[in-house]
């Protein structure tokens, strides 16, 4: 017989998601430049492979290489909310009365930028206590 | 004693309107589908169709399927009529995850509204006293943000695009499309870009496009091709009248406006009728 799937609670899932609070990486260093823009620069990941065979050619230790990232206005403001103790929820609506939009269009861009920031690894979320 | 009646609003999207408290907001979700949230939890969600079932039996058939497949079988059905002159109810529940969804057939227009509650203490009586699927006139009215306004039936929801601080719905009829746009915040549009260039980069108009009205807070373009230009932009399937009006709306900070392409010069009747039906709301 075949087993019928149920799926998850949409609603549940979101609500759980905004609680998670966003936290910087350590390993990425940041400032704030003309205008409030937040310039970001963070160690790009090196394979073992290529690691090992630059050793070999260098007698100093292999430093490995920084890339940097200039947010523009928005994303420097983001940037600068995340702060460890407000969830995504909170930035949201901070966000959101900033720039005047309503909720749900704050939300699309705020998880959009996040999205953005945890694939360069320059964030993570953490699970509320 | 009576209560008082908390301030509400009408959303309205593609043939239905709903009124709703007003700390709710309307995420469009598919052409007939809307999520509504409150404080960022959804609460409750809409899924219609419109003559697809002429009867009820006919109606829950299709939903079954539906149902089915998204949720598994569900374990009751069960008809829930009382008092209810304005659609006939069927409620869907599934004991493994204590949720219900209901079935809102109306007998006029032979709509089929999908309601999904997310809280548990909903009441479908309030629901399908607040819903309105089928209007009186020839006209279908559209509210889905802090905007709203009025088309002809006859022009069909092709498109739509919801990002941050721009709001694009298109619609479809035979040869000519409407593309009504909100912008917001205003100003922040409007510190490196004038009214006039930003309805150039809307209407994709040239400068040499005529421009018909200008002021501080209002724009008004038209591009008016010769019968070569004409030719040669009908072999490549574009339309080759375009209209675009684009104003400032200073009280909620918004820029509201809406570009027309057609294959002939759009008549004025309409493009008043679409100005003056297009308004803000102030959140």
């Amino acid at each position: 017989m075949k087993r019928q799937s149920v799926k998850p609670d949409p609603g549940h899932a979101k609500s759980e998601a905004l609680q998670y609070i966003p936290v910087r990486n350590e390993i990425a260093s940041w400032q704030l430049k003309e205008n409030n823009i937040v310039l970001i620069e963070y160690p790009l990941p090196l394979k073992p492979l290529f690691k090992s065979i630059l050793q070999r050619f260098n007698k100093r230790p292999v430093v490995n290489p920084t890339k940097k990232l200039q947010l523009d206005t928005m994303g420097s403001q983001v940037w600068q909310l995340i702060d460890g103790k407000r969830d995504t929820k909170t930035i949201i609506k901070t966000f959101a009365s900033y720039h005047s939009v309503s909720l749900h269009e704050a939300e699309q861009s705020v998880t959009a930028f996040f999205r953005e920031l945890g694939k360069r690894g320059l964030i993570s979320l953490e699970k509320p206590l | 004693m009576e209560r008082p009646t908390p301030p509400s609003k009408t959303i309205a999207w593609n043939g239905l309107e709903y009124t709703v408290p007003i700390t709710w907001e309307a995420v469009v979700t598919g052409k007939r589908q809307l999520l509504f949230e409150d404080d960022l939890e959804p609460v409750l969600e809409l899924k219609w169709n419109k003559r697809h079932a002429p009867t009820l039996e006919q109606a829950h058939d299709r939903v079954i399927k539906q149902l089915s497949r998204e949720f598994g079988q569900p374990d009751s059905i069960n008809n829930i009529n009382k008092n209810n002159k304005q659609y006939q109810t069927l409620q869907f529940s599934w004991r493994e995850s204590s949720f219900s969804v209901f079935l809102l057939f109306c007998p006029v227009c032979h709509a089929s509204i999908l309601v999904r509650p997310y809280v548990l203490s909903t009441d479908i009586q309030e629901i399908s006293a607040s819903l309105h699927c089928h209007g009186m006139d020839q006209t279908t009215r559209w509210a889905v943000q802090d905007f709203s306004f009025s088309l002809p039936t006859s022009w069909l929801l092709d498109s739509y695009s919801f990002s941050m601080g721009f709001t694009r719905i298109s619609f479809k009829q035979h040869n000519s499309s409407i593309h009504l746009c909100r912008m917001l915040p205003a100003s922040a549009h409007l510190q490196n870009d004038s009214i006039t260039s930003l309805l150039r980069k809307l209407t994709g108009c040239s400068e040499s496009s005529l421009q018909l009205n200008h002021c501080e807070e209002f724009v008004e373009l038209q591009n008016c091709p010769s019968i070569v230009s004409q030719l040669r932009l009908r072999m490549k399937r574009k339309k080759p009248f375009v209209y675009g009006r684009l104003w400032l709306h200073k009280a909620s900070d918004k820029l509201l406006g809406f570009t027309i392409e057609d294959i002939k010069p759009p008549s004025l009747p309409m493009i008043e009728q679409i100005y003056n039906s297009h308004e803000a709301t102030i959140r």
